[in-house]
């Protein structure tokens, strides 16, 4: 599968829905107008653990405004099904739409009251009264699996979801002959993503036709829909689910929450009177939409007297919070920890792990922009930071000693069974190396010490895992799909319609994948009509996460765009009177190649198909129309790889990280635009930078969550995103059209452990724990052996 | 709670409300003149996706009551092409990749088009200090000071 003429592919033209965006004519879910809606506001639990004694509804429901006012025990004739997705080897953790006996974290929903505004909803909520008899909360992940506090299950016995134990190479003999080891305990704080849109949904039923139509923009309609139509029983052919506009996703807006269900379940329970509309608030979003990372990893590493790995061993534990979130359950940080820890671009002969995840009384982890490899990356760069300390090499040396080479492709991984396929992991470091001045920092940082200046190179590169296919989740028992499909159409006027399983959220994908199609079909970009996010119009994806939808829409486009081909080809052949070999598609029609002037228009090609199939014999026109669809799953996943290095400056006396400079080296396969690409990268590396100097989910020892504002969850801003300096190498991937690997996460992988990587080399102290807010680093300057505090 | 009628000057028209004494600003823009550009980020004021024009400053429309606005010029992203002719600040963002996902390009843009009305000629740093009350999780910035700074140079 290769490129095609035309050049869109490797433009960086603007996103195309950028000028009405800057109209104001986003069409957002709280945007979209509706006749009879009804505001739906949700009664929250105050308490992490308790059980609920009485809930006295009796004023709400007499209000002059209320609707209606629902608890789980109404809304069981509809919600049906209990189920979350079927993660094989994890404890049930089922969510109901509604609580039922026993809150498990501050803001679960209670009950839901329906009023003509959201203003009257809330205020009726506020008449509910709810009794609990608390429970010992379990808050923390240690105490959680150490059997402290009451259970979250009683079933259960323990507090522990899932647990995993993996072993694979000569992992004691690589310990044994090991020139030395290195041991660390390596964690994360707890955060979330925070798209700037909060979640919300307005649902539709017609009694009449018996069709749901529910419109979130989820990132992944096909999946919402899997899980409603199990929950509720309904039929997936009477289940229209719509992604409207996005105001970011980050992986937020992949699962159902238990909110959404409700909603769906009361738009049926009212028959179809009131389209229901529920939009979250911000408050509902930092208390109760997915949190992630949150983990402790003790890491072993061994290594030869080159510095070079001979072995790891991790024991990962993984605060899940107190839900099985519907399809993905809470597993999969853990367990993408596990798996992704050595296959991140490192060559790594033995490895063991051993993953608990446990449930404690927060919200349900799920999915953020990297998942857990943000703290992969971290362990490893610090280990080898490490190494290069215990060897004395120097910190390049280490990783240059251990990255992937040129001849080691492909790479069997040790665990998931994935092949590494290609990279520059060299590459990529000596440049950014180069850019960066490595070989004169250190005189610089001597000399700056001599003044009082406090400055750090830090270092981050490896790989990362993207676009997996059904070898992640398939192979795992989780009913989610791995592929990605794409259906062409040249409509009865010759135009050219592209429609996608995937989901668009701000990552101009409409436009990169519109670049594709048109380079296939030889028409302008403009010329192509883009539509995705709906199950009764799209072909069957899986929609946006992984950074897989350039990467595996694009290669089904590039496979649908074959089959259109053909069957223009032939139908023009006969036309023409020429072989399909002498053809080409351009400028919108097909032409003889050489003889411009012998050529068809894609619109008579259209007419000659659609209104006079009987003039052509079958093996010309074999069907009257010219629609094609493909879907293309990978055979494991694409790998991108990256160098992040930053030189930052640290403030003793504040706590403040002052990026000097950061630079980035990144390899992301085919680049399709650009300018799309460098703002996936700058948007996810802000992403990782806040997600390590600002944002952390803090709970008290009750489960009470303390940020619960923007006040206090601090998303950062244009003061703390320093200019990046950005680098592209392209090396393809022999998996996928074009050689596309996918871009969506790799800024939010390798930033944080460059900060932390930065500020340890700044104050000389080690820095274990990705959590760099200014009073963190304030202490950590406290305990450095370089700095006078005075 | 019963409903007040009064009128907002919106983008040099006068419109009719009819809203209750508590409403915001916000949602009366949304709700009842149809106006969805500005967007509801935090509603505690600290996002800016809500962020309007009154009399030339901007402002947070989820801090302030409708009423607030009477007799007030109000002015929302939706004033600020002329019909498909976007203008040159809101096309440097297309040009620049000034956004993602779109949801803070109105308050950005309000932002940015109240900033240079006062410093036309401004440094990327005053910039960065411009926009530093506008949240936008998903450019990383840079390209909005591009823009900016782009509009700026036009």
């Amino acid at each position: 599968m290769s490129k095609r003429a035309g050049g869109w592919v490797g433009k960086g033209i603007p996103m195309r829905e950028a000028g009405r965006l800057t109209r104001g004519l986003g069409r957002y879910i709280n945007d979209l107008p509706f006749p009879n809606l009804a505001h739906v506001s949700f009664v929250r639990s105050s308490e992490a653990h308790a059980r609920v004694v009485r809930m006295d509804l009796e004023a709400a429901r007499a209000h002059p405004d209320t609707i209606a006012v629902f608890t789980a025990e109404d809304l069981e004739s509809v919600c049906v099904n209990r189920y979350w997705g079927g993660w094989k080897g994890t404890s049930t953790a089922d969510y109901f739409p509604l609580v039922r006996e026993k809150v498990r974290w501050v803001g679960e929903p209670l009950a839901a009251v329906v009023a003509p505004s959201r203003y009257q909803a809330e205020d009726i909520a506020e008449l509910v009264e709810v009794d609990y008899e608390p429970l010992d909360p379990v808050v923390d992940a240690e105490k959680s699996l150490a059997g402290g506090g009451d259970l979250l299950y009683d079933e259960w016995g323990d507090n522990i979801y899932f647990h995993d134990e993996f072993a694979a190479g000569e992992l004691d003999a690589a310990f044994e002959k090991a020139a030395g080891v290195v041991s660390k305990r390596l964690s994360a704080q707890r955060h979330t993503g925070a798209p700037l849109e909060t979640r919300g949904i307005v649902a539709s039923y017609d009694p009449a036709s018996e069709v749901l139509q529910l419109r979130a923009p989820w990132q992944d309609v096909f999946l919402a829909r899997t899980v409603i139509a199990r929950v509720l029983d309904w039929p997936e052919s009477k289940l229209e689910v719509i992604a409207p506009d996005s105001g970011g996703g980050f992986g937020i807006k992949l699962p159902v929450y238990p909110e959404e269900l409700a909603c769906t379940a009361i738009a049926v329970l009212l028959g179809g009177a009131w389209n229901v509309k529920w939009i979250q608030d911000r408050q509902e979003d930092l208390i109760g939409s997915s949190q992630h990372r949150d983990m402790v990893v003790d890491a072993e590493l061994a290594y030869d007297a080159a510095g070079s790995i001979l072995g790891l061993k991790v024991k990962i534990l993984s605060d899940a919070g107190a839900y099985g979130v519907p399809a993905r359950g809470n597993t999969v940080e853990g367990m993408m920890a596990a798996i992704d820890m050595v296959a991140a671009g490192h060559d790594i002969p033995a490895y063991g792990y051993e993953l608990n995840v446990v449930m404690t009384n927060k919200p349900p982890l799920c999915v953020y922009r990297g998942v857990a490899q943000p703290v992969t990356i971290f362990v490893m760069d610090r280990l080898l930071d490490e190494v290069a300390k215990a060897t004395d090499l120097d910190r390049v040396e280490v990783r240059r000693r251990n990255l992937l080479h040129e001849d080691q492709f492909p790479y069997k991984t040790l665990t998931g069974g994935y092949l590494i396929e290609s990279g520059s992991y060299i590459p990529a470091l000596e440049r950014a190396m180069e850019m960066i001045g490595f070989g004169d920092f250190a005189s610089f940082q001597a000399e700056m010490r001599e003044q009082g200046r406090y400055f750090g190179l830090g270092i981050s590169c490896g790989g990362e895992a993207l676009a997996r296919g059904a070898t992640w989740y398939g192979v795992r028992g989780v009913p989610i799909s791995g592929q990605e499909g794409c259906q062409i159409k040249i409509d009865s006027q010759g135009k050219v319609h592209a429609l996608f399983g995937t989901t668009a959220i701000g990552q101009g994908i409409e436009t990169t994948l519109g670049q594709i199609v048109a380079d296939q079909l030889g028409v302008g970009v403009d010329d192509v009509t883009i539509s995705m996010g709906d199950t009764s119009k799209s072909p069957y994806g899986a929609g946006a996460w992984a950074s897989r939808q350039a990467t595996l829409g694009g290669t089904a486009a590039v496979m649908a765009a074959d089959k259109v081909r053909a069957k223009l080809f032939k139908l023009a052949a006969h036309m023409l009177e020429a072989s399909t070999e002498d053809l080409e598609l351009s400028d919108g029609a097909v032409v003889v190649k050489g003889s411009p002037s012998k050529q068809i228009l894609l619109a008579d090609l259209a007419h000659a198909a659609y209104f006079t199939a009987s003039e052509f014999p079958d093996d010309v026109l074999p069907e009257p129309t010219i629609e094609e669809t493909a879907h293309f799953d990978p055979p494991s996943a694409t790998f991108a790889n990256a160098t992040h290095a930053a030189i930052a400056e640290i403030d003793p006396n504040t706590g403040k990280i002052r990026f000097e400079r950061y630079v980035i080296v990144h390899d992301c396969g085919t680049v399709i635009n650009p300018m799309i690409v460098e703002g996936q990268i700058y948007g996810a590396t802000a992403q990782g930078i806040g997600g390590t100097i600002h944002e952390h989910l803090v709970y008290d020892e009750n489960g009470q969550p303390l940020a619960t504002t923007f006040m206090d969850y601090l998303i950062p801003t244009s003061h703390d995103i320093p200019k990046l300096e950005l680098d592209h190498i392209e090396t393809a991937s022999p998996y996928t059209a074009l050689g596309i690997k996918g871009v969506g996460e790799s800024g939010t992988v390798f930033s944080p452990a460059v900060i932390a990587t930065a500020v340890g080399d700044a104050l000389d102290v080690d820095v274990d724990r990705l959590e760099l807010a200014p009073s963190r680093v304030y202490d950590l300057a406290r305990r450095s052996p370089i700095v006078d505090v005075g | 709670m019963e409903p007040s009628e009064f009128s907002l000057s919106v983008n040099g028209q006068e419109r009719a409300v009819s809203v209750e004494d508590r409403q915001l600003l916000l949602d009366t823009l949304r709700d009842e003149l149809g106006l969805t550009g500005a967007h509801p980020g935090c509603e505690h004021g600290v996002c800016g996706a809500c962020t309007v024009l009154l009399d030339g400053q901007p402002v947070r429309s989820c801090l302030m009551f409708a009423r607030q606005a009477e007799g007030r010029e109000i002015e929302t992203v939706e004033s600020l092409a002329d019909g498909d002719q976007l203008s040159v600040l809101q096309q440097a963002f297309v040009d620049n990749l000034g956004l993602q996902c779109g949801f803070c390009t109105p308050g950005m843009l309000l932002t940015a088009k109240a900033f240079l009305e006062e410093n036309p000629k401004p440094s990327e740093e005053e910039v960065r200090e411009a926009i530093s009350g506008n949240l936008c999780r998903c450019t990383g910035y840079d390209g909005i000071v591009t823009s900016i700074m782009a509009a700026a140079e036009a």
